[in-house]
């Protein structure tokens, strides 16, 4: 059993997540295909359309997240898409391709997505858990104006570790990067 | 108690986000830093031929085995673009096929460097790329003789063997701005405004262009 209020939060924080996820997709555009293609997973003439399809699945998803309803299959479909990302990041790692970008950022599509590295598939997985523990049943309980206080506060807070994590990691790889041009 | 309780929660979510903002502003800081730190070391080799300077000729051994020689006065008094890549980088990808419609179309010699152990890696990168037809040196020594610090970088040689012009090449422009510097005898754009303003000269002067 958890809380409404939580699970609420991790409901308006993965539609966030997915709708902004999306946004950058689109607006990155040409450079999320190549971005696709350098992962090279998929036949060269699936790169398009898959590319097309994917910022699509992901409003879906977060949209989705908004309205509340069948949460358990909502939730099985995010930690899947973020399972398959995390998987398609470690098979790249373990080629050796650490070079290349996520394609994962948020919002528009500004500066550099971070390189490839192992904290990203561990972000992915994290991410997934926290979207499955939705699927616990919630205990019943009003939610009251302080409720709503408590969730836009903890969107916020996240928003901004999630920013911050993620400029960590941009740092990290920009790091290692300087540390192997000097070796 | 309560109420102490509530001021205490709301007054806790705001330091949490206070903070969480402060760490975002740091890491960003700590990026912006590392941005503005690291070309300082890496971007201006200090050493190297300058531009101007006659080029020593030195062979190196091709991937193919057969031997490439750089620098120098050329036989055909061709001029020799010569493209530092590397299969990790993926803006040098995106240059090769400039790199080869230029040279065919200004008619120059092309070679490519790279340096790295791994033999097969530039093998299968060559493949990939389809430059099999041009010369491809994997050779600490010609980074070095060049002073290479950071990839793409490209040198015009021309047919006389005097180094035209150097640098790091990120976009077709620069490549292109290369050809055209050897042809208008003019080293960089800082020049060209002072040649054509002759104000603008005096006030450039001893300023680093």
């Amino acid at each position: 059993m958890i809380d409404p209020l939580i699970g609420r939060a991790i409901a308006t924080a993965f539609a966030l997540l997915w709708l902004l996820a999306a946004w950058h997709k689109v607006s990155a555009g040409e450079r999320f295909v190549a971005t696709l293609g350098e992962y090279r997973l998929l036949p060269a003439a699936w790169t398009r359309p898959v590319a097309r399809l994917l910022p699509l699945i992901e409003a879906v998803l977060g949209l989705a997240w908004l309205t509340g309803l069948a949460t358990g299959w909502i939730a099985s479909l995010t930690a899947g898409l973020l399972g398959a990302y995390a998987l398609a990041i470690a098979i790249n790692l373990g080629r050796g391709r650490m070079h290349i970008g996520c394609g994962c950022g948020l919002g528009a599509a500004s500066g550099d997505d971070p390189a490839l590295s192992w904290w990203l598939v561990a972000r992915n997985v994290a991410l997934g858990a926290v979207a499955m523990a939705a699927v616990l049943p919630l205990s019943q309980r009003e939610l009251g104006l302080l409720d709503w206080l408590t969730l836009v506060f903890a969107l916020l807070a996240c928003v901004a570790l999630y920013a911050g994590a993620s400029q960590l990691l941009r740092n990290g790889a920009a790091i290692a990067s300087w540390r192997k041009s000097r070796d | 108690m309560t109420d102490a309780l509530l001021v205490s929660n709301l007054l806790l979510w705001c330091v949490v986000i206070v903070l969480a903002v402060v760490v975002l502003a740091l890491a960003r800081q700590v990026g912006v830093l590392h941005e503005r730190v690291a070309p300082a070391g890496a971007l201006m080799p200090t050493t190297g031929p300058k531009v101007g300077e006659l080029t020593q000729p030195a062979t190196y051994r091709g991937l193919d085995g057969n031997p490439v020689t750089v620098g120098g006065p050329d036989g055909d008094s061709r001029a020799t673009l010569v493209l530092w890549i590397s299969p990790t980088c993926p803006v040098c990808k995106a240059l090769v096929p400039t790199a080869v419609s230029m040279a065919r179309s200004e008619r120059l010699r092309l070679v490519f460097a790279s340096d790295g152990e791994k033999l097969a890696q530039h093998q299968a990168y060559v493949g990939d790329l389809g430059i099999s037809a041009y010369p491809y040196v994997v050779s600490q020594a010609l980074g070095l003789a060049y002073a290479v610090s950071k990839l793409p970088f490209a040198v015009l040689v021309g047919g006389d063997g005097v180094l035209r012009s150097k640098g790091l090449v990120n976009t077709r422009e620069h490549l292109e701005s290369l050809v055209e510097s050897m042809r208008s005898g003019v080293l960089s754009l800082q020049d060209y405004v002072g040649i054509t303003d002759p104000h603008r000269d005096a006030s450039l002067k001893g300023r680093p262009t």
